[in-house]
């Protein structure tokens, strides 16, 4: 079995992705309950929502990220058979 | 329950102190000079130990301010049964033997419907307190007569309406007057069930006699049996008598020599426009029993112990916006508006009406409890006979309504003073 090595750098990019998606989902909450007239404490009491919100970007960024790699793999694989 | 206990239970309910309890249900101030009444007894007489007599008894023989003193039955099986719950009281077969008994307080009468007449009388007459089983009696002028009789006899006079005694209706009321829930604008009573309502009879020619309930010569079938709990929570709600009546009744179903109906729809209309239908058929038990009180903010469910407000809290601002932005992307109504969408009921969990789980038996034994110190005091509770008189007449009224096809107005002639009635002049 071969072992998966992942870089320092890689843990780090996406961590910081999981962060933008949490702080996209918390300000879309804020933005929802001044929107909707809610009580403010629905800024804590949606946290729930917010993660699952955040998993949920977070899974759909890296499925694009999933076909952008896979599209410059074809590409890559093609110039090199021209070459 | 002992009465120690029953005092606890009644403070956990928030029933005793404030006033909010004796506006609601006045009757309550009968348990308010109880310290004065320990180690006194109310002797007791039974008169028709069956079914209902014997559950009662159960809590009169726990009860220690209550002696049953005497048991009178025509039936051996009754006075078995009975005599095992009080083993010392003296047994007879005719209630005006029992009535002679100087000794004896008051009774309590739990024999078939058409009975109550002619022994509720005499015991007013042999100068005892009375506890009457619903329906008082089996006309509007028998009913009429005992209630003038008991205004004259001085004598504490009760009706086995206990769900004036039920925390759960009790609460009701609390909500329903104090305008928590608007306006009332209409009551849904119902009593289904799904069973021929017979009960076995050791032989075919007794089958009267038990079954009495299905038999129009002794009952008015589920006006009398069912309708009068549920009408009374009508009253109690509104504080008003309706004065219009009607109704449809047939055998539709348990066409087995019975002439009582087992499908029965009544209409009772408040001065105000405001309706309390009763349905009732014996063929279905899906929704079983209720008193729906439907306000302009709110329906309360006291069967089964629940309220709901119209306007259910919105879900938080979070799922408001993946909602709408779900719609605004694949759309939700691509015509008209929501005018068009039916109104199906609310899915609205609602909420208790009360902490606890109130034992079903509960208010019978209140109830029971509630005469005995009557009986002890000499001082009947206000206002809970004329809930009993009211009671009774509106599921006569109703099987009159039923038998005659066409709409009644409650009669002046069997009106008394009380709420939006004035007692007529007229002499029966
Ligand atoms: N409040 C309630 O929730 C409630 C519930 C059930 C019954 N009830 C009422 O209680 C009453 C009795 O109902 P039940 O279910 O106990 O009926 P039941 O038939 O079980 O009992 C009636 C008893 O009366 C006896 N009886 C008949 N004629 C008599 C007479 N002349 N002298 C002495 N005894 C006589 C019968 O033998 C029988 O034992 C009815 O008015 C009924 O409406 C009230």
């Amino acid at each position: 079995m071969k072992d998966i090595n992942i870089s320092a750098k890689r843990i780090k990019t996406e961590m910081f992705t999981l962060l933008v998606c949490f702080f996209i989902g918390f300000a879309a909450n804020i933005g929802a309950v001044i929107y909707y007239k809610s009580a403010v404490i629905e800024i804590i009491t949606s946290l729930p929502y917010v993660l699952v919100f955040m998993v949920a970007i977070y899974c759909l960024w890296s499925f694009l990220r999933l076909i952008k790699w896979l599209i410059a793999g074809k590409s890559r694989k093609s110039l090199q058979t021209k070459n | 329950m002992t009465n120690i206990n029953r005092r606890q239970f009644l403070k956990n309910m928030g029933m005793i102190g404030g006033g909010v309890l004796l506006a609601t249900s006045p009757w309550f101030s009968v348990f308010s000079e109880r310290k004065d009444t320990i180690g006194s007894i109310a002797r007791i007489g039974i008169i028709g130990s069956g079914s209902r007599g014997q559950f009662l008894m159960n809590f009169m023989a726990k009860n220690s301010k209550v002696e049953i003193c005497a048991i009178c039955d025509i039936y051996q099986p009754s006075i078995d049964a009975a005599l095992k719950i009080a083993p010392k009281a003296t047994v007879y077969k005719d209630y005006r033997r029992l009535l002679d008994d100087k000794t004896i307080d008051a009774v309590l009468i739990a024999t078939p419907l058409d009975k109550h007449y002619n022994m509720v009388m005499d015991a007013f007459d042999a100068g005892k307190h009375v506890f009457c089983e619903k329906s008082i009696a089996y006309s509007l002028d028998e009913t009429y007569s005992i209630y003038q009789k008991y205004k004259s006899s001085n004598k504490v006079f009760f009706v086995g309406q206990q769900r004036l005694f039920d925390p759960r209706y009790i609460k009701t009321m609390e909500k329903v007057h104090s305008g928590e829930f608007g306006d009332i604008s209409g009551f849904r009573t119902f009593w289904h069930r799904n069973n021929d309502w017979r009960r076995a009879v050791p032989s075919p020619e007794m089958d009267e006699q038990i079954n009495w309930r299905l038999y129009k010569k002794h009952s008015r079938g589920v006006m009398t049996e069912l309708a009068c709990h549920q009408l009374q929570v009508g009253t109690w709600a509104m504080r008003q008598i309706p004065n219009k009546i009607m109704g449809h009744g047939a055998i539709t179903y348990w066409n087995d020599g019975r002439d009582v109906y087992d499908n029965v729809s009544c209409i009772y209309v408040f001065d105000n426009g405001v309706k309390m239908n009763f349905d009732s058929v014996l063929s279905n038990k899906f929704y079983g029993l209720e008193e729906q009180i439907l306000c302009s903010k709110g329906t309360i469910e006291p069967e089964k112990s629940k309220y709901y407000f119209e306007e259910i809290p919105p879900a938080p601002a979070f799922l408001q916006m993946i909602n709408d932005a779900e719609n605004a992307l694949f759309g939700s109504l691509p015509f008209a508006g929501t005018s068009w969408v039916p109104e199906t009921a609310n899915q609205n969990s609602g909420h208790y009406l009360l902490d606890q789980k109130t034992p079903d038996a509960e208010s019978s034994s209140l109830i029971v409890e509630a005469f005995a110190e009557a009986v002890i005091t000499q001082k009947q509770p206000p206002l809970i006979a004329e809930e009993g008189y009211y009671a009774t007449a509106l599921s006569l009224l109703g099987h009159q309504a039923m038998e005659e096809e066409r709409m009644l107005v409650f009669p002046d002639k069997y009106k008394i003073d009380y709420l939006n009635h004035k007692a007529n002049q007229y002499k029966l």
